[in-house]
C-alpha cells in the first residue's frame, strides 16, 4: 500500500513527497521501523525539521494518556498540548510551559525543548519532563530521564528527533486556580523604551512578551505592545463565567491567498493597527487561549502567505547584546525593504541543560517574513551572519537557512551532542532534511 | 457482578476507540476486548485518565482454540451488559489476491466469528440494550477492489438485520453500521476520491444512530446516497469504473 504523501513544514515554503507512516498501535509502529527517517508531530516547526528524504513517522495518532499520578501526566508523544489543557484544566492543572500555539505534540515540545511566555522565570519545557520512553536505532525502548541515562536525555531534549522516536513523555503539570490570566498592557514609543521595560518590569510578571513593530520608521522602530501576565485568582474570574473556560472551535482559513498579498504595505498597516488598538490597560482578565494562543483562532493561517509560504527568523542573543545591536539588526531588515509581520521580542532566562536547546539568558527576537526567493535568502544570510557575530544562535525549530559552519559557531555543545548521537545511532538512521542540511548527520 | 456497560469487541480499532470514549463520557462502564492485550491496556488507561471511568480488559482472540467459550465465560463473570459493539475487521485479501489462509481469515474475522460469540452473549445483554455491528459500504455491491471483504461485511449486515428481526419487541436493538471510508490505519495511504472521514465525527454519528435504535446507519451519511447510485448503476457503466 503506497503511503506517499506531500508534507511541508508550517511555513510551507518547501513541500516534499515522502513515505509517511502514521502508526496507531505500538505493534504497528514497531513493524514500520528499520529504515531511515524522522519523527513528526503536528508539523508546527517552520522549516524542514520534520521532513525527511526517507520515512516520516507521523505520531499524531499515538496520543493516549497513560497515567496521572501526583501531578505528573504520562502520555504518548503524539498527544497535543491543547488536548492536555482540555482534559486537565477543569481539574485545576495547566501546562507548565507552552509555546505560542497549543497544536504541538509532546514529542515536538520535547524535541525542540520549547519555551513560552514564562521562560524568564520558569525555564524551558524540559525542566518539567520527568521521563521519556525513547525508541532508539537498535529498536530498544529506553526509559530515560534527568537521572536515568542523563546524557541521552539531554541530547533528546532539544535534539530534533535525532536520537530516536519519543514514544512517551512524563510531564509535571502545574496546579492553577483558574483558566484566566490577568494581563497588563503597555505601549512603548520605540526600541529603547521596549528594552527598558524588559529590564525594569519583566521580572515582576510570570508571563511577558512584546509584540514588536519592525516596520515603523525612525525613532518609532521597535515600538511595542508589552504584555505582562499573572495567573488570575478565583475572585478575578469575570462574573457569570466558569473558572476554567473552554474555547470554541477555531475558524478555518478556507483558501490560500495569492503569494505577495501580504506586502510590505499591508505589514506596515497591520503593525500600526495592532499597536493602535492595544491601548494601555491594567489587569485585563483574559481566558487562557486568548493570552497564550492568539493565532490559534484561525486554523491553517499559514495559507495567508500563499503558495510560496513564509519563513521565520528567530534568534537568541547573549545578555550583553542590547539597544545598539538590536537596532542594528532591525535597521538591516528595514533597509532590505522586505515585507514582514508578527515581530515578537522576549527576554529569556536560564539555559536548559539540553545540548541543542535553544533558550539562553538574553533577548530573543522572532519575525515572520513571506518567502520571496533569493531576496529572502540573502536577507537571512546577512541576519544569520550578524547573529553569529553577536554570539547568538537561531532556533532550529524555525530555521530554513542554517549552514554547517554557522551551526558550529552557534551551538557550543555540538560536540557533546555528536558524541551521544554516535553512541546511540552510529549508522545515522534518524535523519531529517534539517539534519542533512546543517550537517547534524552525514549527507547520504 | 456490577457491569451493565458496553462490551467493545476489537477495542484497538480506531473507530471503536472513539465510540468507547464517547460511551465513557456518557458515564457507561466499559469492557474492552481484543487480541492485542498490551494495546488494549493502553486504550483502557487513556479512557480512565481522561474520563475517570470504570474500564476492564478481556482477552478475545477470534483465532484462539477456546473461542468463543473463553470469552463468554469472562464476560459472564463481569456481569450483565448494556451493549455490545462488534468492530473486528480486516482488509487483508479484500481484492481476492490473498492465499487460501488469508481468504479464509477474511471471511472469519469480518463475519464468521461474529455469530458464535454474539449468540452466546444474548442472555447477558439488557432487554433495553443494544448490539451494534460495524459493517461496510463495501457490502452494498461487490466491487473488484474489495469484494472478498465486502462479501463478509454483507453477511455481517444480513446477520444483524435477521437478529434484529428475531429480537424485535423482546430484546436488545440491533444496529448495522455501514461505514464509508474512515481515516484509520485500515485506509491510510489509500487514494480515496472525496477524501476520508474523521473517525471521531463518524463515531458521533454512529453513537447517535445506536441511541435512536436505528436498523441501519450510514456514516458518514452521504455514503447512503453514493451507494444508492453505485447499487443501481447498470453493469456496462459499472464495469467502466475502477473501484
Ligand atoms: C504559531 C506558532 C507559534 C510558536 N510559538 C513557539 C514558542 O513560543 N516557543 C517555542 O519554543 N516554539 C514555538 N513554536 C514552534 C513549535 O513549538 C515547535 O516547532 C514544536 O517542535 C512543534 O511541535 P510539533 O508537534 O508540531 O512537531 P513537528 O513540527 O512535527 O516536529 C518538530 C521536531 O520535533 C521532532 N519530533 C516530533 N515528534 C517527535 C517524536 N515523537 N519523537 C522524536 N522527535 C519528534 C521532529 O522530528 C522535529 O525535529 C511555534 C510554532 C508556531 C506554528
Ligand atoms: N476504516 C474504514 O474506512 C472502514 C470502512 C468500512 C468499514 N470498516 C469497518 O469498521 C470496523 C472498524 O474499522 P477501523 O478502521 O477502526 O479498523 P482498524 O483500526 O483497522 O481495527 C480493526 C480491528 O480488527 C482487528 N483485526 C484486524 N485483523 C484481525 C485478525 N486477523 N484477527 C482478529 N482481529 C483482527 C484489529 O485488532 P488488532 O489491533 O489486534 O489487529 C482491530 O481491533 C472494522 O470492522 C472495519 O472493517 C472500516
Amino acid at each position: 500500500m503506497g503511503k506517499q504523501r506531500e508534507i511541508a513544514g508550517w511555513g510551507h515554503q518547501v513541500r516534499v513527497l515522502t513515505d509517511v507512516e502514521r502508526p496507531e498501535t505500538v505493534r504497528g509502529l514497531s513493524s514500520s521501523l528499520g529504515v531511515q527517517g524522522i519523527a513528526r508531530g503536528l508539523g508546527r516547526s517552520y522549516g524542514d525539521a520534520a521532513l525527511a528524504p526517507g520515512r516520516v513517522w507521523q505520531m499524531t495518532r499515538m496520543r493516549r494518556m497513560l497515567a496521572f499520578r501526583d501531578g505528573v501526566l504520562t502520555a504518548e508523544a503524539g498527544t497535543s498540548l491543547g488536548d492536555i489543557q482540555r482534559v486537565f484544566l477543569p481539574r485545576g492543572y495547566t501546562l507548565p510551559v507552552t509555546p505560542g500555539t497549543q497544536w504541538v505534540t509532546l514529542g515536538g515540545a520535547v524535541a525542540s525543548d520549547v519555551h513560552g511566555k514564562n521562560h524568564h522565570r520558569a525555564g524551558a519545557f524540559s525542566r518539567y519532563v520527568e521521563g521519556i520512553a525513547l525508541c532508539t536505532a537498535d529498536g530498544e525502548v529506553r526509559s530515560i530521564g534527568p537521572t536515568r541515562d542523563p546524557d541521552l536525555f539531554w541530547a533528546t531534549v532539544g535534539g530534533m528527533g535525532l536520537t530516536g522516536l519519543i514514544l512517551e513523555v512524563s510531564l509535571r503539570l502545574q496546579p492553577v486556580e483558574t483558566g484566566y490570566i490577568s494581563v497588563d498592557y503597555f505601549r512603548t514609543g520605540g526600541l529603547e523604551e521596549t528594552l527598558g521595560w524588559f529590564a525594569e518590569h519583566d521580572a515582576a510578571y510570570p508571563f511577558s512578551v512584546a509584540w514588536l513593530d519592525c516596520l515603523a520608521s525612525g525613532q518609532a522602530l521597535g515600538r511595542a505592545v508589552m504584555m505582562g501576565g499573572r495567573p488570575a485568582a478565583a475572585e478575578e474570574v469575570p462574573r457569570g463565567k466558569m473558572a476554567y473556560p473552554m474555547p470554541r472551535p477555531a475558524l478555518r482559513m478556507p483558501v490560500r491567498l495569492p503569494s505577495g498579498a501580504l506586502s510590505r504595505g499591508v505589514g506596515i498597516a497591520f503593525n500600526a493597527a495592532y499597536y493602535g488598538v492595544h491601548r494601555p490597560v491594567l489587569r485585563k482578565v483574559e481566558p487562557w487561549w486568548k493570552f497564550f494562543y492568539p493565532l490559534d483562532v484561525v486554523d491553517d493561517w499559514h495559507r495567508l502567505y500563499g503558495r510560496q509560504g513564509f519563513v521565520q527568523y528567530q534568534a537568541i542573543f547573549p545578555q550583553d547584546v542590547g539597544l545598539r545591536e538590536i537596532r542594528g539588526l532591525l535597521g538591516r531588515i528595514q533597509a532590505a525593504r522586505h515585507p514582514n509581520f508578527l515581530g515578537v521580542l522576549k527576554r529569556l532566562g536560564e539555559s536548559s541543560p539540553g545540548l541543542l536547546s535553544f533558550p539562553a539568558p538574553g533577548l530573543t527576537l522572532a519575525l515572520d517574513l513571506p518567502m520571496q526567493g533569493e531576496r529572502t535568502r540573502s536577507l537571512f544570510r546577512d541576519l544569520y551572519a550578524q547573529t553569529a557575530d553577536l554570539g547568538g544562535r537561531v532556533y532550529l525549530a524555525k530555521d530554513s537557512f542554517l549552514t554547517p559552519a554557522l551551526l558550529q559557531r552557534m551551538y557550543p555543545r555540538l560536540a557533546e551532542f555528536r558524541a551521544v548521537k554516535e553512541r546511540v545511532d552510529p549508522m545515522g538512521r534518524w535523519r531529517s532534511a534539517l539534519a542533512e542540511r546543517v550537517g547534524l548527520v552525514e549527507a547520504p | 457482578m456490577s457491569h451493565a456497560g458496553v462490551l467493545v469487541l476489537g477495542a484497538t480499532s480506531t473507530v471503536a476507540r472513539s465510540l468507547a470514549a464517547r460511551w465513557a463520557q456518557e458515564g457507561l462502564p466499559l469492557l474492552l476486548a481484543g487480541r492485542d492485550l498490551p494495546e488494549i491496556e493502553r486504550v483502557a488507561a487513556d479512557i480512565r485518565v481522561r474520563y475517570g471511568s470504570q474500564v476492564e480488559v478481556v482477552a478475545c482472540d477470534t483465532a484462539a482454540a477456546g473461542y468463543p467459550e473463553a470469552v463468554l465465560a469472562s464476560v459472564a463473570r463481569a456481569g450483565p451488559l448494556r451493549g455490545v459493539l462488534w468492530a473486528f475487521g480486516t482488509m487483508a485479501g479484500a481484492d481476492g489476491s490473498g492465499d487460501a489462509q488469508t481468504l479464509r481469515d477474511s471471511a472469519w474475522v469480518n463475519f464468521g466469528a461474529a455469530p458464535p460469540l454474539i449468540e452466546g452473549l444474548l442472555p447477558l445483554i439488557d432487554r433495553e440494550g443494544f448490539i451494534a455491528l460495524l459493517s461496510s459500504v463495501a457490502g452494498d455491491r461487490g466491487r473488484q477492489s474489495n469484494y472478498v471483504y465486502g462479501a463478509a461485511k454483507a453477511a455481517l449486515g444480513t446477520y444483524g438485520l435477521g437478529l434484529r428481526h428475531r429480537l424485535s419487541g423482546k430484546g436488545p436493538s440491533v444496529t448495522v453500521v455501514r461505514l464509508g471510508v474512515v481515516d484509520t490505519r485500515m485506509t491510510w495511504g489509500m487514494n480515496v476520491p472525496g477524501g476520508t472521514a474523521d473517525p471521531d465525527a463518524v463515531a458521533q454519528a454512529v453513537q447517535r444512530g445506536i441511541a435512536r435504535r436505528r436498523a441501519v446507519v450510514y456514516a458518514p451519511r452521504r455514503w447512503a446516497l453514493v451507494m444508492a447510485v453505485i447499487r443501481n448503476l447498470p453493469e456496462p457503466l459499472f464495469n467502466l469504473l475502477r473501484i
